[in-house]
């Protein structure tokens, strides 16, 4: 019979990964937005108030709220804090000046032209119980959801979908999204017209949103819906032929028919170590981890591994059936239909975000010396070199026409022109 | 867990914020956020999101009642309660609401997922199977004895904090961790491992 130690076993398990402080100062800021979105104020515990107070310096505190309330005045240069993803919670009053402050820096209010510092309501519409309209005094529209918290949002053209609630947005592609309701609202804004353009209805709704608007073609059955929403929380998925869908959550891969609502199978990836990113292609997934190592899984489980030396996990990028893996080093490598190391070649001094794929065949990438280099997988050249005024701020994305590219500070539109 | 420095200084705090000094709670707040967040993600086998939400609930909780703190217990020992409360609602709550067909590994990361640290006695196969072993063992156990199990093994409570914290008395939370681990012991021999002690 085995031994095992059990002090050691107990220690070990002990060793729950923590929450980083930079997380937790994180969470605060969005716990501030929490309480003023709830309106929660601490409840003065009578003992307390009492024993600080007495009952004469109770008096005198309510004497000195009747003498000094405004009783019904505007309340000029109220702050009314406007989290990132969390409208203003305050009911505004018409004719009220208040003044509005972004808390967070690192996550800009994006879905509303919203206007910071002071500014008078001077319309409001209440059209449901959670949403209203505001006008403010320079034309802005804005709009509250209370207790939304937004988790996902994705941007299509001038649209953008959050998810109001317990509704989940699904799966996103270059031009299109498709997303799924299992329960509640998705919140659709036109960020060009700085209004709300439409409201997604219910329960159990699945369409497929394009530029041109929202598509209804897909309905599920409520019981896949529920299942579904039980697995999405930190799930990765990819659509699969015309309505099936992928989940792979913790190696576990469940493949569904969402028109049908049946289970069409389910498998696991054999992947020892922690899964960082998957990338989806028509045939294979491939796989970043923790270790030096990139998998390719096919859609039955069955994976092969390739030693890719340092990690970045962002930057894998399918082109057809062969993918580029990008280093943090800057060493391209290009993997073949039957997972063979095709090329590699070094076309960066360092890549510290992720590019953009602009074409079946040309990557964007930015580099750490202030430059962007086109790179066409096919030939496994450089293109071209874009000079920046900085490196890069952050990942590149993908627009319309152009790449858009965070500096620090701001972010600048590279055209498609400029880049083939 | 909090030294007598630490009470003093939570206390400070707490007075302070009685007094109407509401950015105090910041500090209160990010001196326990990790604490709970590890305590929650060893008692609720959730993923970070999960656990970020409910820490949010709970200090949300929190911070309305702490003007009624009354200084009779330390406040870690009031956040843990608050906390277990709130475990034992959400835990109901998901049994009320599991669907019928269960998807394996559906969401229930374990505390014991991906935490060995490399070095540790109990890594590479064998050790993988003994901590899985320690989470379904642990799984088996009744809920009274898994919660002072892990109170006391995991979040390292002392009887005295695990009694307050579970309203329920010395005696009976010694005998209820004495019978978890026996039971746990019986599981693993059961298993074909032999659990040996080499604790004082």
């Amino acid at each position: 019979m085995k031994k095992i130690d059990f002090d050691a076993l107990i220690k070990e398990a002990r060793n729950t990964p923590s929450l980083p402080e930079a997380r937790a100062r994180e969470l605060f800021t969005e716990f501030e937005a929490r309480l003023a979105a709830k309106k929660i104020r601490p409840k003065i515990a009578p003992a307390a108030l009492f024993a600080g107070l007495g009952m004469t310096g109770v008096l005198l505190g309510l004497l000195a709220v009747f003498i000094f309330h405004p009783f019904g005045q505007a309340v000029k240069g109220t702050e009314v804090v406007v989290r990132a993803n969390v409208l203003p919670p305050e009911k505004l009053k018409v004719g009220n000046t208040y003044v509005f402050r972004q808390t967070s820096k690192s996550e800009p209010v994006k879905e509303v032209a919203l206007t910071f510092g002071e500014a008078t309501v001077v319309k409001l519409e209440s059209r449901s119980e959670k949403r209203d309209f505001w006008t403010l005094q320079n034309g802005v529209i804005a709009v509250d959801n209370r207790n939304a918290v937004y988790k996902n949002r994705i941007q299509i053209g001038p649209y953008v979908f959050d998810e109001i609630g317990t509704a989940y947005v699904l799966s996103k592609t270059n031009d299109s999204a498709r997303l799924s309701v299992a329960a509640g609202l998705v919140r659709v804004s036109n960020v060009e017209s700085a209004r709300v353009e439409e409201i997604a209805p219910g329960a159990n709704w699945m369409g497929r949103v394009s530029e041109n608007g929202i598509k209804t073609d897909l309905s599920p059955k409520p019981d896949l819906a529920a299942r579904l929403a039980s697995w999405r929380q930190g799930a990765e998925f990819s659509w699969v032929g015309p309505a099936d869908l992928l989940l792979v959550k913790k190696g576990q891969c469940l493949r569904v028919d969402l028109r049908t609502g049946e289970k069409k199978s389910e498998f696991r990836l054999e992947i020892p170590t922690q899964i960082r990113t998957i990338r989806f292609s028509d045939e294979a997934l491939a796989v970043a981890t923790h270790s030096d190592f990139l998998y390719f899984a096919d859609r039955n489980g069955e994976t092969t591994s390739v030693r890719v030396g340092s990690q970045s996990a962002e930057n894998i990028f399918w082109f057809g059936k062969r993918l580029a893996f990008v280093n943090a080093e800057g060493k391209i490598s290009i993997y073949g239909p039957s997972h063979e190391l095709e090329k590699s070649f070094t076309v960066l001094t360092g890549s510290l975000w992720e590019g953009v794929l602009v074409s079946d065949r040309f990557l964007v990438l930015p580099d750490t010396s202030a430059r962007l280099v086109v790179v066409d997988l096919e030939r496994a050249s450089v293109v071209k070199e874009l000079p920046l005024e900085e490196p890069a701020a952050g990942r590149l994305e993908r627009k319309a026409s152009f790449v858009e590219v965070p500096l620090p500070g701001k972010k600048i539109a590279i055209e498609d022109k400029n880049i083939f | 867990m909090p030294s007598a420095d630490t009470r003093e200084r939570d206390e400070n705090w707490i007075r302070a914020f009685q007094g109407g000094d509401g950015s105090v709670f910041q500090k209160l707040y990010l001196a326990y956020l990790p604490p709970l967040f590890s305590f929650i993600k060893r008692h609720l086998y959730c993923d970070d999101a999960a656990a970020e939400d409910l820490c949010q609930d709970i200090m949300m909780t929190v911070y309305e009642k702490l003007p009624g703190f009354l200084f009779k217990a330390k406040f870690s020992t009031y956040l843990y309660t608050i906390a277990l409360n709130r475990l034992r609602n959400v835990k109901r709550k998901k049994t009320a609401l599991s669907l019928d067909e269960k998807i394996p590994g559906d969401g229930e990361a374990s505390f014991l997922d991906g935490v060995v640290e490399p070095g540790t006695p109990h890594q590479g196969m064998f050790g993988r199977q003994v901590h899985e072993l320690l989470k379904t063992g642990m799984e088996t156990l009744p809920e009274k004895e898994r919660e002072v199990f892990a109170l006391k093994e995991f979040d390292e409570l002392t009887f005295e904090e695990i009694s307050e914290i579970t309203g329920q008395s010395l005696r009976n939370i010694q005998y209820l961790k004495e019978k978890a681990q026996k039971r746990l012991k019986e599981y693993f021999e059961q298993n074909g491992i032999l659990w040996e002690e080499v604790r004082a």
